[in-house]
């Protein structure tokens, strides 16, 4: 009974409906890629249909989700910056920004696709992954940052309970650089910049994993 | 800014933002009606299209929400029913045992429209319908039953807190008649119970402006 509570609890929350949708999404990506290797091409269209439903699905569930990043940008400008190391906030508030925009082409973006505004649904949705890109290099940068220091702190603490609280920050630094890594192969791939920059463009393998890596630990989360 | 941080509460959960796509479903379904009688066959067009992907997208997002219904029977079955209305009760559990039905049979209508089950998606939505129908009705039973006994309370009682709390749950009561009635245009329409039995079908309109005021009061009781 506890399990199905937990479980219903994180469903009933968007962010945790949403990441467990991107699980689902990437898992059937990298699915329809493995068919596709050993020629089941039946199997392959219908994880196919199933990436492509929640994508659009997803899509259509993330509009107006500016609003959440404005509202983090507003708090985090008006917060008391007494304790709070000056370039980690920055970052932060960055980060968010380059995420707000990446909601606001994304929504452009679907909103094309199915011919409310009359714009290029592909041109949206490449400004839309560069800008989650961008905000993802940010998110590692701060991350890496509040990392060191928490390495650093942890050499000098002596108590036991500073020293499990500050174990448990590092914990969150890896499991978010992870989750950035594998976000950064989906942006990259969507924006092209890997292809641009590193004469690159990761399978559909390499992206369905990524994602599906990303959306366990974003639901891990989100509970 | 308490405005903002109301919204994105609100937002934050995935039933409010279930019945504003709900809300934004309906409210296109009416817009294309009225298009289509004006003969402006662009923006009719423009508004069918955000009526289906909005269709489409919140019957992916509600994929699994049957277990909501097993964790409220459940609930239900073991609570201490010393000072509960034996017939309410019973009725809410029933209620939730059709409703339970029709999010599974919806679940898997939508699962082989994308083709991943072999099965005849417009047959299972027609059971889901009847399923949602037959819940609705229940609903109401329930409802009215509440109402009247409310109403017969509020006869006796001569404090004026205690005339407060009654009114209020009135309120409540006419608010899920009326959403409730609302649903039962768009359920009856959907399981063509209505064809069969009054030999009328609702037209767009009807149907536009049930979904987007139903959408409305659950949208004020989500957030």
């Amino acid at each position: 009974m506890k399990n199905l509570e937990q479980i219903i609890k994180c469903f009933n929350k968007t962010e945790g409906r949403d990441k467990i949708s991107k699980m689902i999404q990437y898992g059937a990506k990298f699915l329809s890629w493995y068919f596709q290797k050993f020629n089941n091409l039946e199997k392959a269209h219908q994880f196919n249909n199933l990436f492509m439903a929640m994508r659009e699905a997803r899509k259509i569930f993330r509009l107006a989700k500016t609003l959440n990043e404005i509202q983090y940008i507003f708090y985090k400008i008006k917060e008391n910056t007494e304790n709070v190391n000056d370039i980690i906030r920055v970052l932060k508030i960055f980060s968010r920004i380059w995420f707000a925009l990446f909601w606001a082409f994304d929504n452009l973006s679907i909103l094309s696709q199915i011919q409310i505004i009359q714009s290029n649904p592909k041109v949206l949705g490449k400004i839309a992954m560069s800008f989650w890109a961008v905000g993802i290099i940010t998110n590692l940068t701060e991350t890496f940052r509040d990392l060191i220091g928490n390495l650093l702190y942890l050499r000098k603490v002596q108590k036991q309970t500073d020293h499990k609280e500050i174990q448990k920050r590092i914990n969150v630094n890896y499991l978010n650089i992870i989750k950035n890594l594998c976000d950064l192969l989906l942006a990259g791939t969507g924006s092209e910049l890997f292809s641009k920059i590193f004469f690159y463009q990761p399978n559909d393998a390499l992206v369905g994993f990524g994602g599906f890596i990303a959306g366990i630990i974003a639901t891990y989360q989100a509970i | 800014m308490k405005k903002l941080d109301q919204i994105v509460k609100g937002l934050n959960k995935t039933e409010a933002r279930d019945k504003i796509s709900k809300m934004i479903q309906y409210g296109t379904r009416f817009l294309t009606w009225y298009y289509q009688k004006l003969n402006k066959l662009e923006k009719a067009d423009q508004f069918n299209n955000l009526f289906m992907a909005m269709r489409e997208a919140r019957k992916i997002f509600r994929l699994a929400k049957t277990l909501n219904e097993i964790q409220y029977i459940l609930e239900k079955i073991k609570e201490n029913s010393e000072n509960q209305n034996d017939i309410i009760r019973a009725l809410k559990i029933f209620s939730r045992i059709w409703y339970a039905l029709f999010w599974a049979f919806d679940n898997i209508s939508i699962l082989s429209q994308i083709q991943i089950i072999q099965s005849n998606p417009q047959v299972l939505h027609k059971i889901a319908m009847t399923f949602w129908t037959v819940g609705i009705i229940t609903n109401l039973a329930e409802s009215f039953r509440d109402l009247i006994r409310n109403l017969y309370q509020l006869k006796k009682i001569s404090k004026s807190t205690d005339s407060k709390e009654i009114h209020r749950r009135i309120n409540i009561n006419y608010l899920n008649i009326l959403k409730n009635l609302c649903d039962l245009l768009l359920a009856g329409t959907g399981s063509e119970l209505f064809l069969k039995i009054f030999l009328f079908e609702p037209n767009g309109a009807l149907v536009g402006l049930g979904g987007f005021i139903a959408g409305a009061i659950a949208a004020y009781q989500a957030f």
